[in-house]
């Protein structure tokens, strides 16, 4: 039977709320006084969703929502609004609220709220089992040279490391820092041939070509292709431009000290960091980026059950 | 600049202490770039000797970054001035050791480390 948490520092309200409830049957009601008592019932108990007021002494709703944000992510929200109280809920909504109900109609429509959102709530836990599930993932892109699509594309990638357990949160953004080097490299430097000697320099200059050869054959016609492959043990990341590529064995060492100052191979360096292994094809137009999982033991697959 | 929006900074003594706002990605826009671009004017006009980069909200960046900060320490290298960084994230210290700019630029742990070092 669903667990549900009313918060609310007046117990009138409180036990209001909880009355619109428990007739049901359907749900088991736990209550708290606010939002550090919320909190405290939650380590306690396993909550399946958090009814709250808004405006209470101490922990507020809105501090409450963003809070269960980070600790309790999987936990619905729903807010008890009353007059004079609607900006903080819209901020509450913004934060991660999952819905609200205004306290004067809360006799219509708080069990029929409490109802769909734990239905959603339920169809997501069932997907995230789904993807606990999930043994092997591929996919490709081809994109333009959109930046908005890269920077959509690294966030999907990095998502999908997560999915499948591959990294932790903190490796996540290393997995972007060395995405986002390769994708760059092959939009700026692959696909529309502009060089980073003026990066830094000239940055109105290096940003004007940019903009011009967007514009104009044969680079703007160019695209970037980009496969992924996830397993439980690693990703791989192949990101390939339709430039004229270039000599990989030419790269500079990283290790000489006249290469310090240079504008270009820092992205080189990045990825080389951040992933577990780096390497170009023969024309410098395809870089393959892995990074591995980096525990001994791989993840089995979440049981159907 | 104090009420810049990406690279608000400040002039203390003849030092510039640039506090950029958040992560700073290789594919950020032309707001962000003209707005460094105003920094990169400052120093340009000798306004001050050194320039002190505070890295404390910088939780990543990339490698345009690095090369913008490159051209910074080079342009007050060549007279005299000096380019510190400071409040370095744990992600931020391994981009730029992994760049190898730990060899090039002043790192310090925090603000007053990095001021007293280069008003000395």
């Amino acid at each position: 039977m669903p667990k549900i948490l009313i918060v609310d520092d007046s117990p009138l309200d409180r036990v209001l709320a909880g009355g619109l409830l428990e007739p049901d049957g359907q749900f088991v009601i736990h209550y708290a006084g606010n939002g550090n008592l919320a909190l405290d019932k939650l380590q306690q108990e396993e909550i399946d969703l958090v009814v709250t007021d808004l405006v209470m002494p101490g922990m507020d709703g809105l501090e409450l929502v963003a809070t269960m944000r980070s600790r309790h992510p999987d936990i619905p929200v729903i807010l008890m609004t009353s007059k004079g109280t609607e900006e903080i809920a819209v901020r509450a909504l913004h934060a991660g609220a999952a819905s609200y109900v205004p306290k004067r109609l809360l006799f219509q429509e708080l069990a029929e709220t409490v109802r769909r959102v734990l239905a959603v709530s339920s169809r997501r836990q069932v997907k995230a089992r789904l993807l606990g599930c999930m043994t092997e993932q591929h996919c490709s892109f081809v994109l333009g040279n959109d930046v908005e699509l890269i920077e959509s594309l690294i966030a999907y990638l990095q998502d999908v490391a997560v999915q499948m357990e591959l990294c932790e949160e903190s490796e996540v953004t290393r997995i972007g820092v060395a995405l986002e080097e390769a994708l760059v490299n092959a939009l700026y430097h692959g696909n529309l041939e502009v060089g980073s000697e003026l990066r830094g320099e000239d940055d109105q200059a290096y940003y004007a070509l940019v903009a011009k050869r967007r514009s104009e054959p044969p680079y703007r016609d160019r695209k970037i292709f980009v496969r992924a492959n996830f397993t439980r043990q690693q990703a791989t990341f192949v990101v390939r431009d339709e430039g004229p590529g270039f000599d990989p064995s030419k790269l500079p060492d990283p290790d000489d000290p006249s290469a310090l100052e240079r504008a270009s191979g820092r992205g080189l360096l990045l990825m080389r960091a951040f992933m577990d292994e780096v390497s170009y094809d023969a024309t410098g137009s395809e870089v393959t980026l892995v990074k591995r999982r980096k525990t001994a033991t791989v993840p089995q697959p979440a049981e159907n059950s | 600049m104090a009420n810049a929006k990406y690279f608000p900074f400040r002039q203390e003594a003849d030092i510039l202490i640039v506090m950029p706002t958040g992560p700073i990605s290789n594919l950020s826009g032309q707001e962000v770039q003209s707005e460094w671009e105003q920094v990169v004017c400052y120093v340009r006009q000798r306004q001050c000797r050194h320039v002190l980069v505070d890295m404390e909200k910088v939780t990543f960046f990339g490698s345009v970054f690095l090369s913008e900060l490159n051209a910074l320490w080079k342009q007050g290298h060549q007279h005299g001035g000096r380019l510190a960084l400071c409040q370095l994230t744990p992600l931020g210290d391994e981009i730029i050791r992994a760049a190898k700019f730990d060899a090039l630029w002043e790192i310090y742990p925090t603000r007053e480390d990095a001021l007293k070092a280069l008003a000395s």
